[in-house]
């Protein structure tokens, strides 16, 4: 926590393309409590989801992002820039956090307003700026009132126009739709998506794993302060490679498919559903996907649909955590 | 286009007056407001029932410390909740992922105190010292008593508790940076260095703050100053006074500047 850094623990590097956050080696302990350990991760453009279960340390990792802590050991930059010792970055990144916090004495307008001031920008451009963030994220019809008043989803919509103001080339949301209800949470799905594909980032934390599965094009998966997997969804199934599965396949000969396949050491129990139907429980994902397509074609059979019930970010959750 | 910083005067502007607003909107507000007034109550209420020279004596010995402890509570009790209130609010983040230097979140959090404080310390010193002398035969500003004139005693008196207020708040807005229960350490300090050290005879009570205001305030209340020699306080002119506590506040700003870079701004417990 000293001062006295090296000028290369301030800025790397970015070219277009530059990962939007990249840390190196980051560790945060409380006292003798391990918030984050070596955390290595360089976070691309787009939208990136980070997961994990409560106390997973996301929210450290949030806050070692936002500079409101230091890092036990280690480097992290926003944009090529050290988020403590370089504040200026603040004008290209946007953070709303997980604490239910406002200025409550004030109304929305003039909290925005404040904060976007505070982003360098003049009384009447701020003003405008914050009537035009709190309409995007629906907060028009309460932007004058109170934000001691509002509830909990207004709450949350004024700390994601808080954060959208200055218009940021980086978004920063911890836990942005916990305590929203279905409506909200489209809502602010709907928000990520438009600033992302206006050019924006963004790098937003939950433990709700379909919220991230359907917004997030990148997935960081982390557990008791360490990173488990990083990378696209395929990816990181691919960083899986081998685990136990089960395959629902309708074909045209079901028999004959399940007859080829028992005669593989891999496939632990062939279940048939229906006359089409069969469930194939196999010990090694990648045998069992590489050799249905080749015996299926080999056989001339024909396969109308195959699923892997289960097999969304939840359970490669559980086998990550495994 | 890279952008730096906020211009240092912008930054300290901002959080200067949205501190100042934060401070004056605050529960604590009425209270401490009320505080202020009681140095001039307690001078109208010995004035009505004490005898005229009595009166004078008692109310010039006693005033100015009055006045500079109901300020040093104000300090204290704004001051020491200032920082701290918004990490565990967690409303400092909002200030933190801006453009805005730790430091001068740090010290606009100051001057925004200093805004709100320094007015109404001065009121009520002025009201303290308008209690005191009111309905004297010579009107407000008679020099008849203590001191070579009595709107010397006034500017004096005024000069002393605006500089006891830079300085308490830039003390207790550094112990809200440094400790957890802030405003119990303050107290603590409060009671241990100005109350029981400053009130020791002799070289122990240069350690406490109170007594280099004290020392200020002797020239023109020349009552005190008498009663600051029966005390055997150390002999201290009024330059050698403001020369420590000027060298005092450097200090304390330069700590405060130091920690508001390397520190958490997170409450430790939430953290978790």
């Amino acid at each position: 926590m000293s001062e006295a850094i090296a000028v290369e623990d301030l800025e790397v590097p970015t070219e277009p393309g530059s990962p939007v956050i990249q840390a190196r080696e980051l560790a945060r302990w409380y006292g003798q409590v391990v918030g984050l350990t070596d955390l290595t991760v360089d976070i691309p453009t787009g939208i990136t989801g980070l997961l994990g279960p409560n106390g997973a340390g996301k929210s450290t990792f949030m806050r070692l992002l936002t500079g409101q802590l230091h890092p036990s050991s280690g480097s992290v930059w926003l944009l090529g820039r050290n988020p403590v010792f370089q504040p200026e970055v603040f004008h290209e990144v946007g953070f709303c956090s997980e604490d239910d916090a406002l200025y409550d004495d004030m109304s929305a307008l003039e909290m925005v307003t404040f904060l976007a001031r505070c982003a360098g920008f003049d009384a009447k451009e701020a003003r405008e700026r914050s009537a035009q963030a709190l309409e995007r994220c629906g907060m028009a019809h309460a932007m004058d009132r109170r934000c001691g008043g509002f509830s909990k989803g207004m709450r949350q919509r004024t700390r994601i126009a808080a954060a959208l103001v200055h218009d940021p080339k980086l978004l920063l949301l911890d836990e942005p739709m916990t305590g929203l209800d279905p409506v909200g949470r489209r809502d602010v799905v709907d928000i990520l998506e438009k600033f992302a594909a206006g050019g924006g980032s963004v790098l937003f934390s939950s433990h709700i794993l379909h919220e991230v599965e359907a917004v997030a094009t990148h997935v960081a998966i982390m557990n008791k302060g360490m990173l488990l997997a990083e990378g696209t969804l395929g990816q990181i199934q691919e960083e899986l490679e081998d685990y136990a599965f089960t395959l629902q396949v309708r074909c045209s000969d079901t028999r004959a498919l399940a007859k080829a396949l028992v005669e593989h050491e891999h496939v632990v129990s062939v279940a048939f559903d229906g006359d089409d139907g069969a469930s194939i429980a196999s010990s090694s994902s990648r045998a069992l996907t590489e050799e249905l397509p080749r015996l299926a074609l080999a056989l001339g059979i024909e396969v109308f649909e195959f699923s892997c019930p289960g097999e969304d970010l939840e359970t490669l959750f559980q086998r990550l955590m495994r | 286009m890279s952008r730096g910083q906020l211009p240092l005067a912008k930054s300290l502007v901002l959080v200067a007056a949205f501190t100042a607003r934060e401070v004056s909107w605050s529960r604590k507000t009425v209270f401490l407001g009320l505080l202020l007034l009681i140095p001039a109550g307690i001078a109208a209420v010995v004035r009505g029932e004490a005898p005229p020279g009595e009166a004078e004596t008692f109310l010039a010995e006693v005033m100015p410390s009055l006045v500079i402890g109901v300020v040093q509570l104000m300090c204290l009790f704004h001051g020491a909740g200032l920082v701290r209130d918004a990490m565990e609010e967690r409303t400092l983040a909002f200030l933190l992922t801006r453009p805005i230097g730790r430091a001068r979140i740090a010290q606009g959090m100051y001057l925004g105190l200093l805004l709100y404080v320094l007015p109404l310390g001065l009121i009520g010193a002025g009201a303290g010292f308008a209690a005191c002398r009111a309905g004297l035969p010579g009107g407000m500003f008679t020099d008849d008593i203590d001191g070579p004139t009595s709107v010397q005693g006034l500017v004096r008196l005024l000069q002393v508790t605006g500089g006891a207020v830079v300085f308490y708040c830039a003390l207790y807005t550094l112990f809200g940076l440094v400790f957890k229960a802030s405003t119990i350490v303050g107290l603590l300090f409060l009671m241990i260095f100005d109350a029981l050290l400053g009130s020791l005879p002799g070289p122990p009570r240069m350690l406490s703050p109170m007594s280099y205001f004290e020392v200020l305030l002797a020239p023109h209340f020349e009552s005190r100053a008498t009663l600051m020699r029966e005390m055997d306080v150390h002999p201290m002119e009024s330059g050698t006074a403001a020369m420590v506590l000027v060298v005092a506040l450097l200090a304390i700003m330069f700590v405060t500047r130091r920690l508001a870079r390397g520190k958490d701004f997170v409450a430790f417990q939430k953290a978790q």
